[in-house]
């Protein structure tokens, strides 16, 4: 999954993240024990790097289309 | 990190861009891992590869090269690219960031990070993002792996690409 994507963390199970990206899912480490289910994330070479608000990352996941087209 | 080539500082600090290319099939994951294996182990790479790689980082570069009156390799125009210029064009909105969602723009800023939690290979860091909010991040030390809690890196997407003094 391409970096800064936001994904969805649908599952927590010893430090690792299941992160939903619509479709498909992948795993990452989680270092931050605030991040809990449901909170969206952006992950790099499978390290969840930080959480961001629902709201922004709703409004990412469309911008996103735009740039994947253009770079 | 002054002592290095100057392909190894471009390299190390465009790295984490290679990734929106392999989402785009530019590259494939063989090459994306030989590239951290050079940046890491500074292992020889030409410059006609880079070059090809990260095309667009290069028009940028020329253009500033250009203004400062020097050739896109010079190292201080590479460093200025990185230290400067990068995020000035982000926040100008050239190129894919005219229409690039804030949390891509502010991964990909070069940010000024302090270390405050370092636990096996990784850094969690903060910062103060564009606007004045605090952030945390957690980043890579592979390029900085004796860097330690307190000190202060750069930051570009999931790395820390160098301590500054």
């Amino acid at each position: 999954m391409c970096l800064a994507i936001p994904g969805k963390v649908v599952k927590i199970s010893k430090g690792i993240a299941t992160v939903d990206y619509g479709k498909e899912r992948r795993e990452a480490r989680l270092m931050n024990p605030e991040i809990k289910v449901g909170d969206y994330v952006v992950v790099q070479n499978k390290l969840i790097l930080q959480s961001l608000p629902e709201e922004q990352a709703v409004r990412s996941l469309k911008e996103w289309e735009k740039v994947l087209e253009r770079h | 990190m002054a002592m290095i080539k100057v392909e190894h500082f471009f390299l190390r600090y465009a790295y984490p861009c290679a990734y929106i290319k392999l989402q785009r099939g530019e590259i494939t994951d063989e090459e994306l891992n030989e590239l951290e294996e050079i940046a890491i182990r500074l292992k020889p790479i030409d410059r006609q590869r880079l070059e090809r790689v990260f095309k667009p980082a290069f028009v940028q570069i020329d253009n500033l090269a250009s203004r400062m009156h020097m050739g896109r390799w010079d190292y201080d125009v590479i460093q200025e690219y990185f230290y400067n210029e990068h995020n000035r064009n982000i926040d100008a909105g050239k190129g894919i960031y005219a229409v690039a969602p804030e949390v891509l723009k502010d991964l990909s800023r070069v940010h000024v990070a302090t270390v405050i939690e370092k636990r096996k290979d990784v850094l969690t860091v903060e910062y103060t993002a564009k606007g004045g909010e605090a952030r945390k991040r957690n980043v890579f030390d592979r390029f900085v792996p004796d860097i330690k809690e307190g000190e202060k890196v750069r930051i570009h997407f999931g790395y820390a690409v160098e301590r500054v003094a």
